[in-house]
C-alpha cells in the first residue's frame, strides 16, 4: 500500500521521463484504493495501514529527495549486477511474457478486467518509479515487489529506514543490503528485499514458528498465471507469510505446491532455515545452494540455477510480475526463472491451446455431439482407462474377480466347495466409497468389457416406496435363480449376466432382515453380484468381498477434468481444476456439474473463480467435530463467513464446544501480530475463556429451560468467538486434555465415594455429608488406615533386629488389628479402602517431597513388611461388615456370591501367609455356606481378643465375627444391627 | 472411632458450644409442637450435631436406630415417569436425605417424599409425637423450582410432617421458605471455644498438649470445629508426643491447590495454563467440589497477589463461583464440571495486568472491630453522595439497592464503595460473593451484608 502512494509520489516527479505511461497515471486514487482492497481481501487487513498512511507525507518527502539524488550514484552499480544475472535467462522470459500479457489483457471476464485496470495502474506507477530509483530498467516486476519493501518499515521503524534508504542511494555498496532499491532478482542473493531491514534480529527460527515479520510485507499483485507450470516446495518458516498464505499466493498465480522435493520441483521456497529434510533432498537432486554472503543484511537465496531454484518469499513476490508493464521490462521480470522447458510447454498447452487436447479427445473417439446431455452423463467413462483413479487397485481386482467368477462358478458348478479362502472365491463383491467417485460406472464398465449383461437394481428406490424389502429380496432371489436358469439353459444367448445392486446400504434403512436375505440370495446365486454402497462398515455387509474405492487424487481428477474442459472448449488451467477437485472432496460427478455450470457464464476459468464459487457451493461434507474445530481455528478461520462458522459449530453442538474448550489454548493466534511477551496472546485466551464461560451459561438456559432459540448464541459464544480470537497456527502443548475420559473417571469416583458414604453412614457413627466426608474426613481416614501398617512394622524392625522373624509377624498383626478395628467401626469395606486410596491418589503426584520420600522410604527400607502389608490387606477382606448387610434395593446381588467374591482373594493370601490355612478355609467356607443358620452373635471384641492371642487365630476370629454379624443383620431384616 | 464422632454430643445437654441454642431447642420441643426449622451457618459449626441431638430429644433413643436405604423413586410427572435413585437415612420417626443429589429433578423428589411420608402417618401415638421429621440437607443447593414446590407441600402436609432444613447459606433459600421456618443461625464457634473442645478431648484421651498447640490448631481450622478436631487427631496419628512446634498439615487437596496457586503466580503462559488445567482436572477427578476448588484457590492467590489485583481476582472468582453454583443442579452433568473448568480457566487466564485506579477511601477498616450497626453506618455514610440508593437493616442484614448504572461508571464513589466492601471482606471473610446474573436488565443489584460473625461477612451482589 505504501508502495502505491510512494510510487505515486515518485511518479509525479518522474512523469516526463516516461511518456508512455502518463495515461495510466491519471487514474483517480479511488481505483487505487479498490486495488488495495483487493489485496487485502486475500490477506488479513494489516492494521498498520492507517498508521502508514499517516506517516506517508514524511516518507514521501524523503523519497522524493532521495529519488532526485539517487540516479547518478546508483545506476551504474545496479545495472552491472543485473546484467550479470539476468542475461542468461532473459531469452526464455521474453517469449513468455508477452503472450501472457495478451491473454490477461483480452480474455478476462468483466470483473477480471476491472481488477486488471487497478493492477496495471499500480504497476505502471511502479514502473515509472523504477527507472529513477533503481536504475534497473530491466525489472518490470520489480515494481510489484517493491510494495512489500516499502511496507517493511513499521511504526517507529519508518523514519529510520527512510534514512537508511537515503544512505543506500548515496552509497552503492550498501544498496544491495538494504534490499530496497535493489530489487530481488538482480541483486540476487544479496538483496532479497529487506526483511525488516535485516537488522531486526536475525535468529534461527524453529520449524513452523510464526513468521518473524508477519504481515509486514505487502503482497504483490501480479499478472494471473505468471507462475503457471512451476512447482514449488515450501520449507521452513517464511519471512512474512504463513505457509498457507504462501501456498494460496502461489496457487492464485497458477503455480503448484507440492509437499516434497522431487525432480519436477522448480523452486524450493524457504527462508534462512535451510537444513531440513527437504533441503537435503533438494541437494541430492542436484539443487545447489549458495550460502549468501551478507547473511545479516538479507536472507537468501534467489538463485537460479539451471535445475532449480531455492529462494525466499521475496523471490516469490518478485516472480509475480505486474500485469501490463512495459514489455521489455516485464519480460525480464517474469524471467527470474527457470528451467523453462517443461513448465513453459505446460503453460501453453494448458492455457492457450485447447486444440491439441480437443484433438486428443477426438482421437479417443468422443465426438462432442449431444451437448444437451449433462456432462456427468456425457463424459461418463466409456473405456476403462478413462476412469479416474483406483485403476490398479480396484479396477483390476474387479476385473480379475469377474473373470475368475466365470471360471470358478460357471464352469465349476460341479466342483463346488473349492477353497473359498481367497478373494476371488467369493460370490459377490462390494464396492464402497464416497459418492460420485465412479463406483457404478466402473462396475458397469468392467462387466461390459467382459461381455456381461448387466441388470441393475436400485434398492433405494424400492425402499423409498416402502415396499417391504423382503419382497424386493424375493424378487431378487427369483431374478438370481432365474438368471441362473437362463445361464444354464441358453448360454448362447446370454452368455453371462451380472447383477449390479446399487445403494445396498440404503436397504438397512428399511428392513433389517433385508440384508440377511440379500446375503442368503447371494449364497444361492448363480450369477456374479456386484453390490455398491457408501458405507462399507455396515455390519451386515461383512460377508462380501470388499473393494474400497479411494477418492481419486486431485491430480488425477484434474487431468480428467481437463480433458472434459478441453473437449468443451473451456479454458481452464490445471491448478484451478486441482483446486476444484479438492473442493468437491473427490466427487467427480460434482466436479463435472460445477464445471458445466461455470461454463455457462464464462469461457475462461481460473483459480480465483473456482475458489470464489466453491466457497459458496462447496460440497456439504459430513463434518466431524474435529474437522469443524480445525476449520474454525485453522489458518483460514478468519475468512469464513458467519453462517459458515455457525454451520461448523453446529455440526455437533455438544462436541464442538467441548473440543474448542480443550484446544483453544493450543493455537497461536494469527490475528494479534507480533507478540513478544505473550501478553496479547494471554489476553486473547482470557477473552476466549470468558466467552466460553458465557457459552455455558447460555447452554444451561437451553438445556434446562429448553430455550432452543438461544442455540445460535450459544454457538457464537462457545465456539465462534474463541475461534475468532485465537485462530491461527496450532502448536501442540503437552497433551493433557481428554475431558471425556476424565469426566468418566470422575463420575466413577463419585459413585465409589457414594458407596463409601453409604457404608459410612450405615455405621451410624457419623452423619456427615458426602462432601464433608471427602474434604475433611478422607485425609485422616487414610492416615488411620495406612499409618499403623506402615509404621509399626518399621518400628518393630528397628526395635529388635535379632528376632525379626517372629516379632515382625507379631507387629504386623497388631497393625492390621488396629486397622481392622477402625474399619469395622466405620463399616469400611475393602472396596471402600480402595476408594479412599484412589481418591487421595493425587497426593502421590504432589511435588511434595517429604511425603514422597517418606513413602519411598517405606518401600525401600522394608519391602518385606510392605509386601506383607499387601497380603494383610487382602486378608482383611474376610471381614464382612455391617454395611454389607444393609438392604440395597439397587443392587440385588446374591449376598452369598458377594461374600464368596470377597473371600476368594483372602484364601490365596492365607495360603502364602501362614501354615494353618486349612482350618481357616474350612471355617470360612462353612460360614459362608450356612448363611441361613442363625448363629449366635459373636461380639466383635471377642473376635479381636482371640486374634491377639495368635496370628492365625486372629484371622479366624475376625472372619467369624464378621460372618456372625452378617447373619445378625439378615435376621433382623432392618439392616445393620450391630451389637456392641 | 474418630474423635470427631466419639466426642460428638449426643444430647442437647451435652453440647459444648452453642449451649444457648441447644437450651432453646430443648424448650421448643418440650413445650409445644415443633415448627419447621431452618438451620444455617458455616460448615463445621455444629448444625448436624444439633439436629441429631434434637431428634433424640424429640423421639428418644429410637431416633438413633437409623438404616441406610438406597431407594428408587418412580415419579409420575405428567407424560413421563421419572426414575430416581437416592440414598436416604431413615428411622422410625425421621427421614434424612439430600435432595440436591437428584440434580435438576430435585423438585420431584421433594414433593414425592413429603407426600409419601404424609401417607404413612405414624400410628403409634402412645405418648409419641404425631408427626415424622424430614431432614433435608443442602437446601441452598436446591433449584428454585424445587424450593417453590417445597413451599406448597410444606404447608399442605404440615399436620403429619415437620421439616428440618439445613444449609450453609440462608441467602440461597428463598424468602418464602425462610418465612415458613424458624430460622436458627448456628455461628461458627469462636477460637476460644474450639480450644476448649480440643483441650477437653485431649484430657479425655489422656494426651499431653503443649501450650499453644490447641490454639494453633484452632487458628488453622478456619473456625470449623470438625476441622479442628480432625486435624487434631491427624496430628496425633502423625506424631504422638506432641511438640509445641509440630506442623499441622493441611488437607491434601488444600496442599495441592496451593501448589496450583504457586504455579499460577510463577508464570502466566499458555503452557502453564495447560498444566494448571490438568491439575484442576486432577482435583475434580478426586471428587473435590468445584466451588471449593475455586474458593480455596482464591484464598491461596490472595496470599500472593498485589493489593491492587486482589479486588480484581476476587471479583472474578466470585463471578465464576456463583455462575457455577447457578449451574449446579443442571441436568447435564457434563456442563456442570465443564463450567467449573471453564470458570477456573477464566480466572486463571486473566493475566494480572489490571491495575485498579480509583479513590480508595481514606479509612482503613481492616483492623476495626465491626458489628452490623457499625457497618450499616459506614455504608450509609459512604453512600450518602449517591443518588437513588436505598439502605435498610433487617434481620441482621444490611440491604442496599443500587441502580445498575452506577456499577458501570468507574471512578465514581461506587467504585470506592466496592473497594471498600471488598477490602473489608478481604481481610476477614473467605470469599466475596458477587452474583451477576444473566439478566442484568433488572437493573438492580442488591447488596446484602449478613452478619456471620464479628469478623465474618458475606456480601452478595444479586439481581
Amino acid at each position: 500500500m505504501k508502495a502505491h502512494d510512494k510510487g505515486k509520489g515518485n511518479a509525479t516527479a518522474s512523469k516526463p521521463a516516461n511518456a508512455a505511461e502518463t495515461k495510466t497515471d491519471s487514474v483517480p486514487g479511488g481505483q487505487e484504493n479498490s486495488g488495495r482492497r483487493k489485496t487485502s481481501k486475500y490477506f488479513p487487513a494489516e492494521p498498520k495501514d492507517e498508521q502508514e498512511n499517516v506517516e506517508l507525507p514524511v516518507k514521501r518527502k524523503v523519497q522524493n529527495e532521495s529519488s532526485e539524488k539517487a540516479p547518478p550514484s546508483k545506476k551504474p552499480s545496479k545495472v552491472d549486477v543485473d546484467d550479470d544475472f539476468v542475461l542468461p535467462k532473459s531469452k526464455n522470459s521474453v517469449d513468455v511474457t508477452p503472450s501472457k500479457k495478451l491473454k490477461s489483457g483480452s480474455g478476462k471476464g468483466v470483473v477480471q478486467k476491472a481488477v486488471d485496470i487497478d493492477e496495471s495502474d499500480e504497476d505502471d506507477v511502479k514502473d515509472l518509479k523504477s527507472p529513477v530509483k533503481s536504475g534497473g530498467k530491466i525489472r518490470g516486476g520489480r515494481g510489484a515487489s517493491k510494495g512489500p519493501a516499502g511496507g517493511r518499515g513499521r511504526g517507529g521503524d519508518i523514519d529510520e529506514s527512510d534514512e537508511e534508504d537515503i544512505k543506500d542511494l548515496e552509497s552503492p555498496v550498501k544498496s544491495g543490503g538494504r534490499g530496497r532499491g535493489g530489487r530481488g532478482a538482480s541483486t540476487g542473493s544479496a538483496s532479497g528485499r529487506g526483511r525488516g531491514g535485516g537488522r531486526g534480529g536475525f535468529m534461527n527460527f524453529g520449524e513452523r514458528k510464526d513468521p518473524p515479520h508477519k504481515g509486514e510485507k505487502e503482497v504483490p499483485e501480479g499478472a494471473p498465471d505468471c507462475l503457471t507450470g512451476l512447482t514449488f516446495v515450501i520449507s521452513g518458516t517464511l519471512d512474512s507469510l504463513e505457509r498457507e498464505e504462501a501456498e494460496d499466493l502461489i496457487k492464485r498465480y497458477g503455480g503448484r505446491v507440492t509437499g516434497s522435493v522431487s525432480k519436477k520441483t522448480n523452486y524450493l521456497l524457504c527462508d534462512e532455515d535451510i537444513g531440513g529434510r527437504k533441503s537435503s533432498k533438494a541437494k541430492e537432486l542436484g539443487f545447489v545452494f549458495l550460502s549468501c554472503l551478507k547473511i545479516l543484511v538479507c536472507i537468501l537465496l534467489f538463485l537460479f540455477l539451471t535445475v532449480a531454484l531455492n529462494f525466499t518469499e521475496d523471490g516469490l513476490f518478485d516472480m509475480i510480475p505486474p500485469l501490463k508493464g512495459q514489455s521489455n521490462k516485464s519480460a525480464v521480470t517474469v524471467a527470474p526463472s527457470l528451467p523453462r522447458k517443461s513448465p513453459q510447454t505446460d503453460g501453453t498447452t494448458l492455457t492457450k491451446s485447447p486444440s491439441p487436447s480437443v484433438s486428443s479427445a477426438k482421437k479417443r473417439g468422443q465426438p462432442v455431439q449431444h451437448s444437451s446431455l449433462p456432462w456427468t452423463e456425457k463424459y461418463r467413462p466409456k473405456v476403462p482407462n478413462e476412469i479416474t483413479g483406483n485403476q490398479s487397485l480396484v479396477f483390476k481386482q474387479l476385473h480379475d474377480w469377474l473373470t475368475q467368477w466365470n471360471k470358478q462358478f460357471l464352469a465349476g458348478s460341479k466342483g463346488k466347495g473349492k477353497k473359498q479362502n481367497d478373494a476371488g472365491a467369493k460370490k459377490a463383491v462390494l464396492l464402497s466409497g464416497t459418492p460420485g467417485i465412479g463406483k457404478t460406472t466402473s462396475a458397469k464398465l468392467v462387466s461390459q468389457m467382459l461381455g456381461f449383461q448387466t441388470i441393475e437394481v436400485m434398492l433405494v428406490i424400492v425402499v423409498e416406496r416402502l415396499t417391504p424389502v423382503w419382497k424386493q429380496c424375493k424378487s431378487i432371489k427369483e431374478l438370481v435363480s432365474n438368471e441362473a436358469l437362463g445361464v444354464n439353459m441358453d448360454r448362447s444367448k446370454h452368455p453371462k449376466t451380472v447383477l449390479i445392486m446399487d445403494e445396498v446400504d440404503g436397504m438397512s434403512a428399511g428392513d433389517r432382515g433385508g440384508i440377511a436375505d440379500l446375503i442368503a440370495s447371494i449364497k444361492i446365486s448363480k450369477i456374479p453380484i456386484i453390490c455398491i454402497c457408501n458405507d462399507r462398515y455396515s455390519q451386515k455387509l461383512k460377508s462380501l468381498v470388499k473393494l474400497l474405492y479411494r477418492k481419486p487424487t486431485k491430480q488425477q481428477m484434474a487431468k480428467r477434468l481437463m480433458q472434459v474442459a478441453n473437449a468443451e472448449g473451456l479454458q481452464v488451467n490445471e491448478i484451478a481444476l486441482e483446486e476444484l477437485a479438492e473442493r468437491v472432496n473427490g466427487d467427480m460427478r460434482m466436479a463435472l456439474n460445477q464445471l458445466q455450470y461455470m461454463s455457462l457464464s464464462m469461457s475462461v476459468i481460473n483459480y480465483n473463480d473456482i475458489k470464489q464459487r466453491l466457497l459458496s457451493s462447496s460440497k456439504d461434507e459430513d463434518i466431524s467435530p474435529f474437522t469443524a474445530v480445525d476449520k474454525l481455528f485453522g489458518f483460514n478461520g478468519g475468512k469464513l463467513r458467519m453462517d459458515e462458522r455457525i454451520d461448523l459449530s453446529m455440526s455437533d453442538p455438544d462436541l464442538v464446544p467441548l473440543l474448542v474448550q480443550e484446544n483453544y489454548i493450543n493455537y497461536r493466534p494469527s490475528s494479534i501480530g507480533k507478540d513478544d511477551s505473550g501478553i496479547k496472546r494471554m489476553n486473547s485466551i482470557a477473552r476466549a475463556a470468558e466467552s466460553i464461560g458465557d457459552g455455558d451459561i447460555i447452554n444451561v438456559q437451553i438445556r434446562r429451560y429448553r430455550q432452543w432459540q438461544l442455540s445460535q448464541t450459544s454457538a457464537l459464544s462457545s465456539c465462534i468467538i474463541p475461534a475468532a480470537l485465537l485462530h491461527g497456527q496450532r502448536e501442540t502443548l503437552e497433551q493433557i486434555g481428554g475431558w471425556l475420559g476424565k469426566n468418566s473417571t470422575m463420575s466413577k469416583n463419585y459413585r465409589l465415594l457414594e458407596d463409601f458414604h453409604v457404608h459410612f453412614l450405615a455405621s451410624r457413627e457419623s452423619c456427615s455429608g458426602r462432601e464433608t466426608l471427602r474434604l475433611e474426613y478422607l485425609p485422616i481416614l487414610l492416615k488411620r488406615l495406612t499409618n499403623p501398617l506402615r509404621d509399626m512394622p518399621k518400628r518393630w524392625v528397628e526395635w529388635g533386629r535379632g528376632c525379626v522373624q517372629h516379632s515382625l509377624q507379631l507387629s504386623i498383626d497388631e497393625a492390621v488389628e488396629q486397622v481392622l478395628e477402625f474399619m469395622n467401626a466405620y463399616s469400611i469395606s475393602q472396596e471402600d479402602f480402595d476408594t479412599i486410596m484412589e481418591l487421595s491418589k493425587f497426593q502421590v503426584t504432589l511435588l511434595n517431597m517429604h511425603r514422597l520420600s517418606k513413602s519411598n522410604g517405606r518401600h525401600s527400607t522394608s519391602c518385606q513388611s510392605s509386601t506383607d502389608k499387601a497380603y494383610k490387606e487382602g486378608s482383611k477382606t474376610r471381614i464382612i461388615r455391617a454395611a454389607d448387610l444393609v438392604t440395597l434395593p439397587g443392587m440385588k446381588k446374591a449376598p452369598k456370591k458377594r461374600i464368596a467374591a470377597i473371600l476368594e482373594p483372602s484364601d490365596d493370601v492365607l495360603g502364602e501367609e501362614n501354615g494353618d490355612e486349612l482350618p481357616e478355609n474350612d471355617e470360612n467356607t462353612s460360614d459362608t455356606e450356612d448363611l441361613g443358620i442363625e448363629v449366635q452373635m459373636e461380639l466383635k471384641g471377642t473376635g479381636n481378643s482371640s486374634a491377639k492371642k495368635a496370628p492365625s487365630g486372629r484371622a479366624k476370629g475376625g472372619g467369624r465375627a464378621a460372618s456372625a454379624e452378617k447373619k445378625g443383620g439378615r435376621g433382623s431384616g432392618a439392616g445393620a444391627k450391630r451389637k456392641r | 472411632m474418630l474423635w470427631v464422632d466419639k466426642y460428638r454430643p449426643k444430647t442437647l445437654d451435652q453440647a459444648m458450644v452453642h449451649q444457648e441454642i441447644a437450651l432453646n431447642l430443648k424448650k421448643l420441643v418440650a413445650e409445644q409442637d415443633c415448627p419447621h426449622l431452618l438451620f444455617y451457618g458455616p460448615s463445621g459449626s455444629g448444625k448436624k450435631t444439633l439436629i441429631m441431638a434434637l431428634l433424640r430429644q424429640i423421639f428418644g433413643p429410637s431416633a438413633e436406630k437409623v438404616k441406610v436405604e438406597n431407594k428408587n423413586w418412580k415419579i409420575d410427572a405428567g407424560s413421563r415417569t421419572i426414575d430416581l435413585e437416592l440414598t436416604m437415612l431413615s428411622s422410625a420417626n425421621h427421614v434424612e436425605l439430600s435432595p440436591s443429589d437428584a440434580g435438576f429433578q430435585d423438585r420431584y423428589i421433594v414433593q414425592e417424599i413429603i407426600k409419601e411420608m404424609a401417607k404413612n402417618r405414624p400410628i403409634d401415638t402412645k405418648g409419641k409425637k404425631g408427626y415424622k421429621v424430614l431432614i433435608l440437607n443442602e437446601v441452598d443447593k436446591l433449584s428454585k423450582e424445587a424450593q417453590h414446590s417445597l413451599r406448597r407441600t410444606m404447608e399442605k402436609y404440615s399436620a403429619s410432617c415437620r421439616l428440618i432444613l439445613c444449609c450453609n447459606s440462608s441467602s440461597k433459600v428463598t424468602e418464602a421458605i425462610r418465612s415458613r421456618c424458624l430460622n436458627i443461625r448456628i455461628n461458627a464457634p469462636s477460637e476460644e471455644q474450639i480450644i476448649k473442645v480440643i483441650e477437653f478431648i485431649g484430657k479425655k484421651e489422656g494426651l499431653q498438649l503443649p501450650s499453644g498447640f490447641a490454639a494453633r490448631i484452632a487458628e488453622r481450622s478456619n473456625r470449623s470445629l470438625r476441622r479442628a478436631i480432625l486435624s487434631f487427631e491427624t496430628c496425633r496419628v502423625q506424631q504422638y508426643p506432641f511438640t509445641s512446634n509440630q506442623a499441622i498439615l493441611p488437607m491434601d487437596w488444600e496442599e495441592y491447590i496451593s501448589e496450583i496457586a504457586t504455579d499460577i503466580m510463577k508464570e502466566q503462559s499458555p503452557k502453564r495454563l495447560f498444566e494448571v488445567r490438568g491439575k484442576v482436572y486432577e482435583l475434580l477427578i478426586n471428587c473435590i467440589p468445584p466451588e471449593i476448588i475455586l474458593k480455596r484457590l482464591l484464598h491461596e492467590l490472595l496470599k500472593k497477589l498485589d493489593a491492587e489485583l486482589k479486588h480484581e481476582v476476587c471479583h472474578w472468582a466470585a463471578y465464576y463461583t456463583t455462575a457455577f453454583s447457578t449451574l449446579n443442579d443442571d441436568d447435564n452433568d457434563k456442563a456442570d464440571q465443564e463450567q467449573a473448568m471453564r470458570s477456573i480457566g477464566c480466572v486463571l487466564d486473566r493475566k494480572p495486568s489490571f491495575i485498579l485506579k480509583g479513590h480508595i477511601p481514606p479509612f482503613s477498616l481492616m483492623n476495626m472491630v465491626l458489628d452490623v450497626d457499625r457497618i450499616c453506618c459506614q455504608v450509609h455514610e459512604h453512600l450518602q453522595g449517591l443518588p437513588d440508593c436505598n439502605i435498610w437493616l433487617k434481620n441482621e442484614q444490611v440491604s442496599i439497592i443500587l441502580p445498575l448504572d452506577l456499577l458501570s461508571i468507574p471512578g465514581t464513589q461506587f467504585l470506592g464503595f466496592r473497594l471498600w466492601a471488598s477490602s473489608v471482606l478481604l481481610g476477614e471473610v473467605d470469599l466475596l460473593f458477587c452474583i451477576r446474573t444473566m439478566n442484568d436488565v433488572l437493573g438492580v443489584h442488591v447488596i446484602t451484608i449478613e452478619q456471620n460473625h464479628k469478623f465474618h461477612f458475606l456480601v452478595l451482589f444479586s439481581a
